[in-house]
């Protein structure tokens, strides 16, 4: 009966007019940054968070959200059309999309990339809705000793999960840390790190470094490389209904993708890009054809399209109920909602119930109003798919400076996202991966008022982590994915 | 990535060195409770050790064959010249405002690093800073209107 309750609060708050449009500018514009490659989800929410701020807390992450799962949608467009990945919880959609195409089945392949999008997203929204609260009133018991922990065992397990080096994704971790900790301490009133520069007194700021990071760098690398003429498949697309044998195909890959995609998503690091792998590489072990996969088989496209939905939908549980981000795209989502002065943790669900309800309602219209955008409406993605990177680039170059500068309305927050522009393109270059840096540098403030407290609290004395029980648990945890490379050599190479 | 790792193992190093000592000279400790230097103390010395695991790494393997320490440039000019580009608009934006400076950016943008023609680069430059310039005034985003006044 409550559940029932619930989903009626949640579609009141997502049908009023204003809701629903945000909802749909949010779909719509998700749908477009996943069919361009070379501008992801969280470089664009980054961009819209400054307008976000004449909005209310409610209408914001309406919005923002509404990107992120779009982006997903939009993705597979470019994936299976050009063969570039939209963004990056696409690219294995490529494998078998892109050959669908060449066989001149690009229609089914969007056809079942979108329904297979729908289905999973639909189906984790529910389960979003049905675990959330009980996980959110379980973590109400969590002090600060058992928050520090847990940050701690989701700091750990994005680095594990990262793909390349885990001592880089650490190192990346630890930066981000320590860059959270420049700007006015909150406790003392220190000013600490700042160099005596004004801009830097509140902190690194999220937007810059963001759009420094995705924005900036991505551009500045894809000038390294001579544009490649990207080859679009001419010739319209048609039948975009998948047969009966496609769906009776698709069928278990979608189901399977939508339970294995919402429980990576829940794991910090998972998320929607490990999950669109993982997908593929299971229907592609469970298939008794696998020669067939990356030839053009259906199943290749339907599993990681739906994996990458629910993942998307899945990342939402531990940000709503437990305050803590699980990918770089909700870690923006949550530095977004703090600005708005909401307190993302287990009390959100109690305190701001209007927030995770309008969310959940939001994501239910925002899949049905998806799947318009991205079948019936498929000929305007191509024809943006055609245009010039040498037209597109000035424009997310310029998006980015308006972005940074109307985050507090000072040129200043344009060199911080410079600099991190020039910091991204470096880092990739040398191997190093952006976004455990940029869950620290947002989750780093938060543990740190809680570490302090947490020592308060014991008078000083470290045990306090390993005398509560849930938090030693926390650490034992982290402390053996941290030395499991050691013990078993070598770490699932993703 | 041998000579790289080599290369941003020290930069590492020296980084958490410097917030390690920083964090020394905030303080650990104030009044028996942990003070404004503490975390940053932890995370400082855990960076170090993370960068010699790094450095140790470096040590045991082999290099690429080829492999140069610092980067190749491909073509370095495109990223100077936007680099150059985005530091200026922050440098122009206040005296020139919003409209003018976007329509500078863009149009030296689009002509020296995109390569675009001249009249492409003229129409798509001006037409983007009019649109944009209406669109961020009509969602009252607040944009600076330079000493000409506009």
């Amino acid at each position: 009966m409550e559940a029932i309750n619930h989903l009626f609060m949640s579609f009141q708050i997502a049908l009023d007019p204003m809701n629903l449009f945000l909802c749909f500018c949010g779909a719509l514009v998700g749908t477009l940054v996943g069919v361009l490659p070379g501008l992801g989800p969280a470089a664009s929410i980054s961009l819209l968070l400054p307008l976000s701020f004449a909005l209310t807390p409610v209408q914001a992450i309406i919005l923002l959200s509404g990107i992120y799962y779009g982006s997903m949608y939009g993705g597979s467009t470019t994936s299976i059309l050009v063969n570039i990945p939209g963004e990056a919880a696409s690219v294995v959609t490529c494998l078998d999309g892109y050959q669908m195409a060449r066989k001149g089945r690009a229609g089914p392949a969007l056809g079942i990339a979108a329904i297979g999008s729908f289905i999973a997203g639909t189906l984790s929204v529910a389960l979003l809705m049905l675990l959330s609260p009980p996980l959110a009133k379980f973590a109400l018991k969590f002090g600060p000793p058992e928050f520090v922990s847990l940050s701690f065992l989701g700091l750990t397990l994005v680095t594990y999960l990262s793909s390349g080096s885990m001592v880089k994704a650490l190192i990346m971790a630890c930066v981000g840390l320590l860059l959270g900790f420049i700007g006015v301490d909150v406790v003392t009133g220190v000013e600490r790190y700042t160099l005596k520069i004004p801009v830097l007194l509140d902190g690194v700021g999220l937007v810059p470094a963001v759009m420094g990071l995705f924005g900036i760098s991505e551009v500045l690398l894809n000038l390294e490389e001579a544009y490649q003429k990207r080859e679009i498949l001419d010739g319209k697309i048609e039948h975009l209904m998948p047969t009966r044998q496609d769906m009776k195909e698709s069928a278990g890959p979608i189901a399977r993708g939508s339970i294995l995609g919402f429980f990576l998503g829940v794991i910090p690091g998972g998320g929607a890009v490990l999950a669109s792998f993982i997908s593929y590489a299971m229907e592609k072990k469970m298939s008794r054809t696998p020669e067939t996969f990356g030839k053009g088989n259906i199943r290749g496209v339907a599993g990681p399209e739906s994996a990458n939905n629910a993942g998307a939908a899945g990342a939402f549980v531990p940000l709503l109920t437990l305050g803590i981000p699980c990918n770089a795209v909700i870690a923006i989502l949550m530095g977004g909602l703090m600005i708005h002065g909401v307190e993302v943790g287990p009390r959100l669900l109690t305190d701001r119930p209007e927030i995770f309800w309008g969310v959940v309602g939001s994501m239910y219209l925002g899949n049905i109003m998806l799947l318009v955008i991205n079948l019936p409406l498929i000929g305007i993605w191509v024809k943006i798919l055609k245009v010039r990177y040498a037209l597109l680039f000035p424009m997310i170059l310029f998006f980015c400076l308006i972005g940074a500068y109307t985050t507090g309305n000072t040129v200043y927050d344009i060199y911080v996202m410079v600099v991190f522009g020039v910091a991204g393109f470096l880092m990739k270059k040398y191997g190093y991966e952006p976004a455990p840096l940029v869950l620290a540098l947002v989750i780093g403030p938060i543990m740190e008022r809680a570490f302090r407290q947490s020592l308060i609290i014991s008078g000083g004395s470290f045990s306090i982590f390993m005398t509560k029980p849930l938090s030693a648990l926390f650490v034992i945890a982290a402390v053996f994915i941290l030395l499991s490379p050691l013990i078993f050599k070598k770490r699932p190479n993703l | 990535m041998k000579n790289r790792d080599l290369v941003s193992s020290i930069f590492w190093l020296a980084f958490g060195a410097v917030f390690a000592v920083g964090g020394l000279q905030l303080g650990l400790v104030r009044q028996g409770i942990p003070g404004p230097g503490s975390l940053p103390f932890i995370v400082g010395l855990a960076l170090i050790g993370l960068s010699l695991i790094l450095l140790f790494q470096v040590w045991r393997s082999k290099p690429a064959p080829g492999e140069k320490i610092f980067l190749e440039w491909i073509t370095f000019h495109k990223f100077a010249l936007s680099l150059a580009a985005l530091v200026a608009y922050a440098l122009l934006l206040k005296t020139l405002g919003f409209t003018l400076t976007t329509f500078l950016f863009l149009f030296f943008v689009l002509r020296f690093v995109g390569r675009e023609k001249w009249v492409t680069a003229f129409v798509f430059s001006i037409s983007a800073a009019l649109v944009s310039y209406t669109l961020f005034t009509s969602l009252q985003v607040n944009l600076p209107a330079g000493r000409l006044g506009f």
